[in-house]
């Protein structure tokens, strides 16, 4: 039971410290990039609430789909943040 | 399983970040990451109380999330590719052409 | 494009979060639950998933509702969703369609090289299809 909390608190860390990264990081390739690390803690949560199959539709889906989308996205809208930036 | 109050509290911390999100940046494809990060927040909710109750009708409901969350970011991706092309940046504030 | 977060703008939405989340967290830490049922100990989860996903009776371990409507609900969504990204996604210049998703539309932008220094494109390739004008 206490090993259940500690793996809840560590993964709830990693989660809102990555969604919080996802918001803060001024370059926009690295909010994509935590945000994968966000959605594969969120798989974990899923593993630790006995939905596995649920884990595993999102690493396929969100992981796998979603944020290859992204990443398209923002690699097809790339400017110079050098430039650019204001 | 950790005390429901909990992913509550996990779920609702998520939802927040990415209302920040929405509220603050400019650039479109944050506006996606951040919906996706609510969605995911609602998620878990869904999946806390299936375990909860004793009940997959939360996770049956979390599968059609994630589906619904693929086709919003689908849609997305294309009109944020037009918006660039149209102007040339992400920016959502500088997209005014249709203010009056 | 990078708009990091300036302390001046961001105030009042981070106040604004911050504060839904508080709200919350007060509304949570003063519910109660009982103590959480689980699933049985042998009990196949993603069967019933599957059971209660197309409404086929009551054979899962797990109960659930039927989903067979939203399903196909989603199913429909999901179609309308393709749709309208190709829609999106395609282009039509002189008549035929080409895709957008070759180089982002990038290639659309040398149409205002006219202007200041609109950055212009390197590959050779796009220079002729411009001039060529139907194609």
């Amino acid at each position: 039971m206490v090993y259940e909390t500690i793996a809840f608190a560590l993964f709830a860390l990693i989660t809102v410290g990555c969604s919080l990264g996802v918001v803060l990081a001024r370059d926009v390739w690295h909010s994509a990039l935590l945000l994968g690390g966000a959605l594969l803690s969120v798989a974990v949560h899923y593993v630790m609430l006995q939905a596995e199959f649920l884990a595993a539709m999102q690493i396929l889906v969100y992981v796998g789909g979603v944020l290859i989308l992204i990443t398209f996205a923002v690699m097809l809208t790339r400017t110079n943040p050098e430039v650019n930036s204001t | 399983m950790v005390p429901a109050q909990w992913y509550l509290m996990l779920s609702a911390a998520i939802f927040c970040i990415g209302l920040f999100g929405i509220l603050t940046r400019r650039n479109a494809l944050l506006f996606l990451m951040s919906v996706e990060l609510m969605l995911n927040a609602a998620n878990v909710n869904f999946i806390a109380f299936s375990l909860q109750w004793g009940n997959v009708t939360g996770q049956t409901f979390a599968l059609f999330t994630m589906a619904l969350a693929a086709a919003e970011v689908a849609i997305g991706i294309g009109i944020i590719l037009v918006l660039y092309r149209n102007f040339r940046d992400t920016d959502v504030t500088k997209a005014t052409t249709m203010r009056w | 494009m990078t708009d990091g977060p300036d302390a001046g703008s961001n105030l009042l939405p981070g106040l604004a979060a911050v504060g839904l989340f508080l709200v919350m967290v007060l509304a949570f830490a003063g519910a109660s639950f009982p103590a959480p049922q689980g699933f049985g100990g042998d009990a196949n989860v993603t069967a019933s998933i599957g059971y209660a996903m197309f409404d086929i009776g009551n054979l899962g371990d797990v109960g659930a509702e039927g989903f067979l409507a939203a399903f196909l609900i989603v199913a429909i969504v999901l179609d309308v969703a393709i749709d309208g990204a190709v829609f999106l996604a395609k282009r039509e210049e002189g008549g035929s369609v080409v895709t957008a998703l070759t180089d982002g539309g990038r290639d659309l932008l040398d149409r205002s090289r006219e202007g200041p220094n609109a950055p212009r494109s390197e590959r050779g390739r796009d220079a002729p299809r411009r001039e060529g004008g139907d194609e």
